[in-house]
């Protein structure tokens, strides 16, 4: 690249040796596998040739499939580590840098294995029957499969409608559940998962987190139909499709943990969601802002660099500043999943509330990032060939996501402003 | 108690609900503006809505309708006079039909707006010059594309920016520039170059003396085919409209994408509206939640700002008004709308979520298109502009 960009602020005490070592290997990753194809994501939306071989590289080939397993499996124990949400998010935000399709297509790979191979709540019977999946040198990837087609966010709002609306089903029959229902929009779905987290009731229409089962189904199990890849406004490299269960079977000990534990373990997800969520967009920010160092540097308006007009400083100072703070943010919020013993379980209502509370910020400031930089750049920066508009379109669905702004906010002020009815 | 159960019945409530159309202000309804709009709502309605969802990838599904539209319309003659075969429309009426129809047209294809909002704004532009003349034929004739190529980064002789270079060889003028066109510079038939001949005018130049670069891929407006492109021309000094040509220009596009903006924002609204009615959050409708019931209420909120500030526009552009005057409100409401309508499908795709960011959505189709014009239109740099309008600021 020639230039040298500076590093937005964090507190460097807590970077791990091997954080610091995965943050080198995914941008040697992204320079080869990445940024040379990446303005043609777009167009292999359904296909995924050049998506994949990158994608294999990085779980496959540098392990990252395995990271989170306990060493005993094979895996790295990430999941055991006290840099647990300081390495979560390092490798959001490099991978983010690059396309933030992949990084939501290797985090959510990493997202259902959270409620089971992360401390304290490792369930090691379950460990030693999905981990080997992940240890073949196969591209092996995994989706969570949560929101509905008449649900929407109303899923992910454990705390106000505890799994009352969920009609996805499991009901015991033996030593099996048998899994019915249909669900929109899982990252990794399309024919790309080989494992499924799905969210479940084993109560119709009853508001109690008992009934909230959380159980693994194989995605090539008889009665699991995947439909064709949606088209959206960006994030390529993220397939997204219908999923229908029509009596499928699995063995009764999938269900991730029980009664009332499920709905409790599972929240991790929306802590680590929301860390990921936050960690891509800030490695998209960056992104545009070396993007804008270059280009800004090149363009010349009144005569001299377009960087050099005091009203174009200005917005980019504007954007330097947002990044700076999030960066800042991400890292205190990765710090407070690496130490449950200080800040509190990586489930509580706390954490929940401030993870929610980052990632409505960082995404915000993520889209308006994105925003100025197109605008400085006009019709430079509606171009494909300047990938600003590209990080534009895929950083959008960051901020929509898992329920988006409108519960974000809600779960922020009941836990900030303890509200009672919300 | 009764009136209020009355009230509360969903019948009533669906009555009450106000429709989302706001005729625009008396002075600016007239009879030329309403049938045209209609023709264009009909045109949209047979050639656009039916495929929008695949506009994008289907180049020919919005090269027919921007052909019907120029053509059979005859959105391409409008300024043309009527013994030529356009529809003459005159300078008192212009506001209102471009107003009527280029928001039918947002509603529809923001791009297919685009490329007729530089075609429009470059021949009004042109009108009681000798250039007039040239463009009628042209614009009479066939299928016509005019790409507006404005001042580029670089040196600093048009507020900034660059202008292409003229010189003058004998009785014509040799005319040299480099970069990218507002619009359709890959498929234009002439190019409305933005040069330095007697100050600052605007050189209307055949496409044959047009070299142009690989096709762009742009975030949105499909129907503006662009590139960057290498003009070296020797055309006749009756090419070039001097003068406050090109403020008229800018006043007329400022216009047209207010007017496109607005019909962009109204149909954002349209498309979150049957939304909320449908989509069920906390057992009962999105709409009827109060933290999503504030977020619709600042959609329609810029919608209707959006279109009271270009009405403005269009009232101020009827009356006997500086042209200066004119032209630096022009930048207000181009800015305020494109804002608006950006702000409406990109809030609204906040409460659609997926669904919004989803193609068959339509949505997504207006969130790029109404960033893409925004873009375009500079808004750092037309601040400045307003800068030095409205306080005099010594900026260039």
């Amino acid at each position: 690249m020639g230039v040298v960009f500076l590093e937005f602020a964090r507190i460097r005490e807590f970077e791990s040796p091997l954080e610091k070592y995965m943050a080198e290997i995914i941008r040697d990753w992204g320079e080869k596998y990445v940024t040379p194809y990446r303005r043609n994501f777009d167009e292999d939306w359904k296909e995924h040739r050049t998506i994949e071989p990158a994608l294999e590289k990085l779980m496959v080939d540098y392990g990252i499939q395995t990271a989170v397993w306990p060493e005993e499996f094979g895996g790295w124990g990430l999941g055991s580590s006290d840099y647990f949400g300081s390495i979560c998010a390092r490798v959001m935000e490099e991978i983010g840098r690059y396309d933030t399709g992949i990084a939501v297509s290797v985090g959510v790979t990493l997202w259902p294995i959270f409620v089971i191979a992360v401390k304290p709540h490792i369930n090691y019977d379950l460990c030693a029957e999905f981990a080997p999946l992940f240890m073949r040198k196969k591209l092996t990837m995994a989706a969570n499969a949560m929101t509905e087609p008449q649900g929407g966010s109303d899923i992910e709002n454990l705390d106000e409608m505890k799994g009352k609306t969920i009609r996805t089903t499991a009901k015991l029959d033996g030593d099996e559940w048998v899994i019915n229902g249909h669900k929109l929009w899982p990252t990794n779905s399309g024919g790309v998962a080989d494992l499924f987290g799905v969210v479940c009731t084993t109560n119709p229409g009853v508001p109690d987190e008992k009934n909230f089962a959380y159980i693994y189904v194989p995605a090539n199990l008889p009665g699991v139909k995947q439909g064709e890849p949606y088209r959206k406004a960006g994030m390529a490299a993220d397939k997204n499709s219908d999923i229908w269960f029509e009596n499928v079977r699995v063995p009764k000990r999938y269900r991730a943990w029980g009664e009332g534990l499920d709905a409790k373990y599972f929240r991790i997800i929306i802590s680590t969601g929301c860390l990921g969520s936050a960690g891509m967009a800030l490695g998209a920010m960056e992104n545009i802002y070396e993007i804008l160092f270059e280009k800004c540097s090149e363009l010349r308006y009144r005569g001299k660099p377009l960087k050099e007009n005091t009203a174009a400083a200005a917005v980019l100072a504007d954007i330097a500043a947002e990044i700076e703070i999030c960066r800042s943010a991400v890292y205190t919020y990765a710090r407070m999943l690496d130490r449950p013993d200080y800040y509190g379980d990586r489930f509580s209502a706390e954490i929940i509330a401030r993870g929610r509370a980052l990632k409505l910020k960082v995404c915000d400031a993520c889209c308006r990032v994105a925003e100025k930089a197109m605008d400085l750049l006009t019709h430079y920066g509606i171009d494909r060939n300047y990938d600003v508009e590209k990080h534009w379109r895929d950083v959008k669905i960051i901020q929509l996501w898992m329920g988006g702004r409108q519960l974000c906010q809600m779960d922020v002020a009941r836990y900030f402003y303890d509200c009672k009815q919300l | 108690m009764i009136v209020q159960k009355d009230f509360m019945n969903v019948d009533n409530k669906e009555l009450m609900m106000m429709k989302l159309e706001f005729k625009n202000i008396s002075e600016l309804r007239s009879d030329v503006a309403e049938m045209l709009a209609k023709s264009v709502h009909e045109w949209a309605e047979k050639e656009v809505i039916p495929y929008r969802a695949w506009i994008d990838d289907e180049a020919e599904i919005a090269d027919k309708a921007l052909k019907k539209l120029f053509l059979d319309i005859g959105m391409q003659k409008l300024v043309v006079p009527e013994a030529k075969g356009g529809a003459g429309i005159s300078s008192d009426d212009l506001p209102a039909v471009l107003l009527r129809s280029f928001e039918e047209i947002g509603k529809a294809d923001a791009g297919i707006g685009f490329v007729l909002s530089a075609l429009v704004s470059a021949s009004i532009s042109s009108m009681e010059t000798e250039v007039f003349d040239y463009l009628s034929d042209k614009l009479s004739n066939r299928l016509c594309k005019i790409a507006i190529f404005p001042p580029q980064f670089g040196k600093s002789d048009f507020k900034g920016f660059e202008l292409a270079k003229t010189v003058p060889v004998g009785d014509k003028i040799k005319l040299k520039g480099f970069g990218r066109p507002l619009n359709s510079g890959y498929d234009a038939d002439i190019f409305a170059v933005f040069c330095n001949y007697n100050g600052i005018s605007v050189a209307f130049v055949d496409a044959e003396n047009v070299e142009r670069g690989e096709k762009i891929k742009s975030a949105g407006l499909v129907a503006s085919k662009n590139c960057d492109v290498k003009i070296n021309a020797e055309i006749d000094k009756s090419r070039i409209s001097t003068g406050n040509a090109w403020k008229k220009l800018y006043t007329y596009l400022n216009l047209c994408l207010s007017a496109l903006c607005v019909g962009s924002a109204y149909d954002s609204c349209r498309i979150l509206r049957e939304w909320s009615e449908k989509r069920i959050v906390r057992g009962k409708p999105l709409r009827d939640n109060t933290v999503d019931a504030s977020v619709i209420a600042n959609v329609i909120r810029d919608t209707l700002e959006a279109k009271a500030v270009a009405q403005m526009l269009a009232m101020l552009m009827l009356e006997n008004r500086d042209d200066e005057e004119v032209y630096a409100f022009s930048i207000v409401s181009a800015l305020k709308c494109s804002e608006s309508a950006f702000n409406s499908a990109d809030r609204a795709m906040e409460l659609m979520a997926s669904q919004g960011y989803a193609r068959e959505g339509l949505l997504e189709k207006q969130w790029r298109d109404a960033k893409s014009i925004r873009a375009i239109l500079n808004p750092n740099h037309l601040l400045l502009e307003l800068s030095a309008n409205y306080f005099g600021s010594r900026l260039w």
